[in-house]
């Protein structure tokens, strides 16, 4: 039985945990506990340890899924976790200047490594105060990243930017120097 | 009902764009329209952006152009724009008339299916990415999406069918579009789990 790391991360509040409970088939949370110190207005509870979870592919083939946590103290965990996967979600919610900052630290450390394919879900587009796409792409230096507005709430959405992670190491398999075959 | 020559013919200087941007050569290049000409240089990928440019990008893909040439270009770029950019400053408010709007629809159902590689486009309003979210969505099936089926939409809908054909243009022309790869080879890891989550949608 083979297995597939995929990881999802995001500063805290981005819906990591909604994601994985999407995506998989088997879905075991991290623990989730009273926020506390100056994010506990934000939000009243919040996981710590993984949120993981399981998607069975085939009888040879596993995918898990790793939400690492939101606050940046567990950031020392992103290296661990990233060894041997395929690539990497990244969510940030575009209305906070907090997350907007934690994801500016994230995504230099997940460009920092080598074959790394990312993906990043622009939540909360809806609300007023968010940042635009185009925003984000300056705020996080990420022209070439691969970015999507999606609502967390949505099962659609998050499988999506799941799906969106393997194609783009597909085409990038296959290569893409097909030129005549698409001349109008 | 335009021929298939008539339809290549009008729509080449297309491809000769798409071509240049993709393949980051340094040309510049020369349209001639029924009354009007003009001039896009373009280098590494990049378009040189003024006001002459993007009225010449705007041109070009909504009115019939007869001839067009290039040359290698002399000097590097003053102003260098993304073209994703300069393309949705030029043809968003672009304006199509019924027999562009056939040839488009003639030339784009005679293109296999494919993928959409995702990208970050452009300054899109919300509507806008909606569409190019569905576009891509309906990319992610496993045949891939037909042009043709992402424009067909009713009739009175024309404000759509151009939404959705400006995304097809910039994505065509930012080389986003890939044919499906219908060989049988031995699928990846990734290839599995794409299959897998296709399956459960």
């Amino acid at each position: 039985m083979a297995i597939a790391k995929i990881i999802v991360s995001g500063p805290f509040g981005s819906g990591k945990t909604t994601l994985i409970k999407h995506v998989s088939d088997e879905q075991f949370s991290g623990k989730d506990v009273p926020t506390t110190g100056a994010l506990a207005h934000l939000k009243s509870m919040t996981t710590v340890g993984l949120d993981f979870g399981i998607l069975n592919v085939d009888d040879d083939l596993d995918v898990h899924l790793f939400g690492t946590p939101g606050q940046s103290r567990f950031n020392f965990m992103w290296n661990i976790l990233s060894k041997g996967a395929l690539g990497g979600v990244l969510l940030v919610d575009t209305a906070s200047d907090r997350a907007l900052a934690e994801a500016q630290e994230m995504i230099k450390t997940w460009g920092s490594l080598e074959n790394f394919p990312l993906v990043i879900g622009a939540t909360k587009q809806d609300v007023p105060e968010a940042v635009t796409l185009d925003a984000l792409t300056e705020i996080l230096d990420s022209k070439n990243t691969p970015m999507f507005s999606v609502d967390a709430r949505k099962r659609e959405d998050n499988r999506m930017l799941v799906m969106a992670l393997l194609q783009e190491i597909l085409l990038a398999e296959q290569g893409e120097n097909e030129m005549d075959v698409l001349d109008l | 009902m335009p021929s298939q020559e008539q339809i290549s013919t009008e729509l080449k200087h297309i491809s000769l764009l798409r071509k240049t941007l993709i393949e980051k050569q340094a040309l510049a290049l020369d349209f001639k329209g029924m009354d009007w000409s003009g001039k896009l240089s373009l280098a590494d990928g990049m378009i040189e952006t003024n006001d002459e440019a993007l009225a010449c990008l705007k041109y070009i893909f909504s009115q019939p152009i007869f001839s067009f040439s290039w040359q290698p270009l002399a000097s590097p770029l003053a102003s260098p724009l993304e073209p994703k950019f300069a393309f949705y400053r030029s043809l968003w408010g672009m304006e199509i008339d019924d027999h562009r709007q056939t040839i488009y629809q003639e030339a784009f159902s005679k293109l296999p299916p494919v993928h959409v590689k995702a990208g970050t486009l452009f300054r899109l309003n919300i509507e806008d990415m909606n569409q190019y979210k569905k576009l891509y969505h309906l990319g992610l099936d496993e045949k891939g999406v037909r042009i043709s089926e992402y424009l067909d939409v009713a009739d009175s809908s024309r404000a759509l069918y151009l939404r959705r054909l400006r995304i097809v243009l910039t994505c065509y022309c930012l080389g986003q579009l890939i044919p499906v790869n219908n060989q049988n080879r031995k699928m990846s890891m990734a290839a599995k789990i794409l299959a897998r989550l296709r399956r459960s949608s």
